[in-house]
């Protein structure tokens, strides 16, 4: 088994994804079973000269600056679970 | 009744827009509540664009192919001001403040938008299955699935509920449930279609398409929603043609049999009936030929480790903060993250954490990086095959749709819905799933590749075989069938 369920534990916690101890065995189960799938990737006799970049020599699709309107803050905000002062609201972040 | 019908029955004023709106609003009252296709349906919005575009049609001002024609919307596409849940409980209350390219086109050309549909949550599924609001039934045996993710689409498309959908393919998400409820979907070129306003999964693989019961239907839908579009950086400059048709001859086309695609795993009977299809398309004058694609061996794994990996990062956007659902506060910010992030569904949680494992220093050079070379290598390996051919005939799926409870929860299983489907979005080259027979009433679709641009190709040559093959092709059941079938 290539993750135990202390490094799904820890993969969560990265991912910042909250998982219940049920779910933790299932998604520990699941992941093995994925992780040998793909394992054969290792072997794959990719030809020589095989470079990660699929499309090509990167080429740049920015377009001139021009000033347009963007969106009224209040249009922004109004999805947010929680605002203050036209901006959002998050829990403290540092302590005093 | 097709577009083409339903288009010349407005123009003539046999039927008006908010009447035929009303008729799919009235058939969804009907059937939805057993097949579950849509998970929002703004009945007043949608007859207020039906009235809209009566005054169009009565003005004769700005009328288009698409005027007053109702449109189902996939529910991971924005729609300004109607809720856009992704089949996820974490925007159980999200109204998108833009409109999606795609949905400003269609909102231009006339169209009514006629609900959104629904799929597997953030679109990470092929079944529908794992959708917050229900699971979605496949019309023609509702024990089974409609396939995924875009199923609602495909479900809401074969049964009558809407005459044009749109969905989004990432991995086989438009072909697989076209391919299992025997209607039309095309997974476009990458950068034909817009996806600005498209929530990404995996953005360098996702593309939306046009899901139909026609190969002429899907075109119209094609040709209102593609073009060049600067608010999205991967928009390729490519001019979409106003007019034009699928007529025109297909003789001499080189169609090439990729052996890989008609192995192991795949079902003597789909077989059977996409050699079928080769044979009406010789008979028509295209030339076949079997060749070999060594790449596709590896076209899963590598789906997998990329799709994963950028599907980890697309959703670290759902924190709480901006939009969505928030849980946790008490715990401060990274305890509200994880509190928040808790509500996702399993398989979504799946994903995220292998695309977090294969981004991370374990595996990100074994693997990660190995699979973009395999992905470089699979688009020179499809380049040099078509240079020797024109296109490439294939099944979408290897198996028809499946057992809802039991097969589905197999792996192996839902592996075998995707093989084919993966190398379109990995070369982003253009494929499309067109209805070619039947095994015990179920649907079975065949798929047809070609070479980036090549979209309206496979459309004329599809709309070929359909043409000279129409006992096979056309379902052999109308929607009002599939109505009669469900106990209302």
């Amino acid at each position: 088994m290539v993750l135990t369920e202390e490094k799904v534990r820890a993969l969560a916690a990265i991912a910042r994804l909250g998982i219940t101890e049920e779910e933790l065995t299932a998604l520990t189960i699941a992941l093995n079973r994925t992780c040998q799938y793909i394992a054969e990737i290792r072997e794959a006799p990719v030809p020589e000269g095989i470079t990660e970049a699929f499309g090509g020599e990167p080429t740049n699709t920015g377009r001139e600056d021009q000033v347009l309107p963007s969106w009224p803050r209040e249009a922004v905000l109004r999805n947010a679970p929680e605002q203050a002062n036209l901006c959002f609201q998050t829990p403290r972040i540092l302590e005093d | 009744m097709n577009v083409g019908a339903l288009r010349k029955a407005l123009d003539r004023r046999e039927i008006s827009a908010v009447e035929l709106a009303t008729y799919y609003l009235d058939r969804i009252a009907q059937l939805d509540p057993q097949l579950k296709a849509f998970i929002t349906v703004p009945r007043a919005e949608v007859l207020q664009m039906a009235a809209a575009a009566d005054r169009r049609i009565a003005t004769q001002e700005d009328v288009t192919a698409l005027t007053g024609i109702p449109v189902a919307i996939k529910d991971n596409i924005c729609t300004e001001g109607i809720r856009t849940t992704c089949a996820s409980r974490l925007l159980a209350d999200f109204y998108p403040i833009y409109d999606a390219t795609v949905v400003a086109k269609l909102k231009q050309a006339g169209a009514v938008l006629l609900g959104k549909t629904n799929l597997d949550e953030f679109a990470m599924g092929s079944t529908t299955k794992e959708s917050f609001y229900g699971l979605t039934r496949n019309p023609w045996d509702r024990q089974r699935v409609a396939g995924g993710s875009s199923g609602g689409s495909a479900v809401a498309v074969a049964a009558g509920m809407a005459p044009l959908a749109l969905g989004s393919d990432t991995g086989g998400s438009i072909r697989q449930p076209a391919a299992f409820c025997g209607v039309w979907g095309l997974k476009p070129t990458y950068g034909r279609v817009s996806r600005y306003g498209l929530v990404p999964y995996a953005p360098s693989f996702d593309q939306i398409g046009p899901m139909a019961r026609s190969g002429w239907d899907l075109f119209l839908l094609f040709r209102g929603i593609a073009g060049y579009d600067p608010l999205d950086p991967t928009s390729l400059p490519a001019s979409v043609e106003a007019e034009g048709d699928l007529s025109g001859s297909i003789r001499g086309l080189r169609v090439g049999l990729p052996r890989e695609f008609f192995g192991a795993g795949l079902d003597g009977r789909i077989k059977e009936r996409v050699l079928a299809v080769a044979k009406v398309l010789a008979e028509a004058g295209c030339e076949l030929m079997e060749l070999s694609l060594p790449s596709m061996a590896y076209a899963l794994p590598a789906y997998y480790l990329l799709a994963y990996a950028e599907a980890s990062s697309s959703m670290a956007r759902y924190d709480g903060v901006r939009y969505g659902i928030r849980e946790g506060a008490e715990q401060g910010i990274v305890g509200m993250m994880t509190a928040t992030r808790q509500s996702l569904g399993l398989e979504v949680k799946r994903r995220i954490l292998l695309g977090t494992y294969f981004l991370s220093a374990d595996c990100y050079e074994e693997c990660y990086q190995q699979a973009q070379k395999v992905r470089t290598w699979m688009k020179q390996d499809f380049a040099a095959a078509y240079s020797r051919c024109d296109l490439l005939l294939t099944p979408t799926t290897a198996a028809p749709a499946f057992r809802i409870e039991g097969e589905a929860e197999d792996e192996p299983v839902l592996a075998l819905t995707e093989q084919y489907t993966v190398a379109a979005n990995l070369t982003g080259n253009p494929a499309l799933s067109f209805p070619c027979g039947w095994i015990n009433h179920l649907p079975v679709g065949a798929q047809l590749m070609g070479p980036a641009g090549t979209d309206e190709l496979l459309l004329r040559v599809a709309a070929v075989y359909t043409e000279n093959a129409p006992g096979e092709a056309v379902p052999e059941r109308t929607a009002r069938d599939v109505g009669e079938q469900i106990e209302v």
